[in-house]
């Protein structure tokens, strides 16, 4: 796994930059957003699809919608809200569409690999942080992934999924208070 | 073993701190705090996990190269699109033209029969409902829009202007008008709505629909209130149960169309196979 910061992520003005050479056709932006956002996109979808193939079949849908709707990013704006705008409903509708498949679809002996089975993670606690972010409920789920994998502030998120600050706000409350909860258990155990 | 009561302060010290700090990219707590942490096993965890960066997936070279090949080959420039503002302005232009010339062939036949603060009244109602709906609409469809107030607000807000100051203006007298004469300002709205909604979808597919349900809602609104404003001025009938029913109801079904055909939309856009 690797660690995500603004290092990696990319400083959000330079951002702003491949944004608009992507807008204005040049190929190395886009190449380079790519690189440097689909791995916080890929750990957002995989807060919630299991299997790896699933998650990038969502990453590349994810960037296939980006494709069509980049002339709506405007460049006085920060292009996170943005992606992770599109990336949320391309998650909701992948997400409802494998629902569907599964209900008519029988069980097989032999499962796909998980993502979690293929040994992406080695660190014992980010494991703990990943089964604490499964057992959040899906709205608060999403909240603190974009805080915490894409840096993203408070109004951001907010933007993202067009809700409003003091939601946002109230929603990461309410994971921390189940991430205490959840600590205290452990320490008296 | 139980906490001390001087730990228990110590934690609740670092739950504040570290709630101050959500969405903050500063995260320095203060030297009591960070001293209590070194002592207290729960809020070192506490405190690691919330300063710390989630661990994000590597993706494969192989995907990452067929994304790259996919947007190169098909790169343009493109024109960054208008503002939040420029496109809830097109969205009100298309009311105003297409109300104006909708009046021009059907005659302004109520507005002539309506007193001056009926005509004032009823208008800023309407003008109300179209600002929000414009507005909600514009934010819908630009990705990452900071929405001031949600959709359905403005949608509710829309419909209780209309309803209530129809109900105080005009007066409440059922027999009035007839089945008939509400059937035909009905139909009439509908026939009106059905090429604005045509003509807000349009609008609204020059930015980003992502959510198909709340757009489709929320174009249903604008092309009934659409309807409603144009028989509003139009219809010679003023009076209450007539306008919030006959003309209410042409809001109504408008809104049902909507969210009829944004799921449908969204129903077979999620099929097995449909990505």
């Amino acid at each position: 796994m690797v660690g995500v910061d603004a290092t990696v992520i990319g400083g959000k003005t330079e951002l702003v930059d491949l944004m608009i050479r992507y807008q204005q056709g040049d190929r190395e932006g886009i190449e380079e957003l790519v690189r440097r956002l689909s791995p916080s996109l890929l750990q957002f979808f995989f807060g919630w699809s299991v299997m790896r193939e699933e998650a990038e079949d969502l990453l590349q849908e994810c960037w296939m919608r980006v494709h069509a709707a980049r002339h709506t990013y405007r460049p006085s704006e920060p292009v996170l809200p943005w992606i992770f705008g599109i990336a949320r409903y391309t998650r909701l509708d992948g997400y409802r569409r494998t629902r569907r498949r599964q209900r008519r679809e029988v069980l097989t002996p032999n499962p796909p690999e998980s993502y979690a089975s293929e040994g992406v993670s080695e660190d014992p606690r980010s494991e703990r942080i990943d089964e604490i972010l499964k057992s959040l409920p899906e709205s608060q789920r999403e909240v603190i992934v974009m805080l915490k994998v894409s840096g993203m502030s408070l109004e951001e998120v907010a933007c993202a999924t067009s809700s409003t600050v003091g939601s946002i706000k109230q929603k990461a409350h309410r994971a921390y208070d189940k991430l205490r909860i959840l600590l205290e258990g452990e320490q008296n155990t | 073993m139980r906490p001390s009561a001087a730990s228990k302060n110590g934690c609740h010290r670092v739950d504040r701190e570290l709630d101050a700090l959500l969405g903050v990219s500063k995260r320095e707590l203060s030297s009591e705090a960070r001293r209590h942490i070194h002592q207290c096993q729960r809020c070192a965890a506490l405190y690691e996990w919330a300063i710390g960066e989630l661990t994000s997936s590597p993706v494969s070279g192989d995907v990452q190269s067929q994304i790259q090949a996919t947007l190169v080959a098909n790169l343009k420039t493109v024109t960054p699109a208008g503002s939040m503002w420029t496109r809830a302005l097109r969205f009100a232009l298309v009311v105003i033209v297409l109300g104006v010339a909708a009046l021009g062939f059907l005659g302004p036949n109520g507005a002539r029969v309506m007193i001056s603060w009926q005509w004032i009244g009823a208008g800023i109602a309407l003008l109300i409902g179209t600002v929000l709906l414009s507005v909600s609409l514009a934010w819908q469809v630009i990705p990452g829009s900071l929405h001031r107030f949600p959709a359905h607000l403005a949608i509710g807000t829309a419909a209780s202007a209309f309803a209530g100051a129809s109900l105080l203006l005009f007066p409440w007298d059922a027999a009035a008008s007839s089945v008939a004469q509400g059937r035909a300002c009905l139909g009439t709205g509908l026939m009106l709505a059905a090429p604005a909604a045509l003509a807000f979808l349009l609008l609204a597919r020059r930015g980003a629909v992502l959510n198909r349900v709340m757009v489709g809602t929320t174009v249903g609104a604008m092309s009934g209130l659409f309807g409603v404003s144009v028989l509003q001025f139009h219809c010679p009938i003023l009076e209450a149960s007539h306008i919030v029913i006959w003309h209410g109801g042409v809001l109504l079904i408008s809104i049902a169309a909507g969210v009829a055909i944004g799921y449908s939309i969204t129903y077979f856009q999620r099929l097995p196979g449909a990505a």
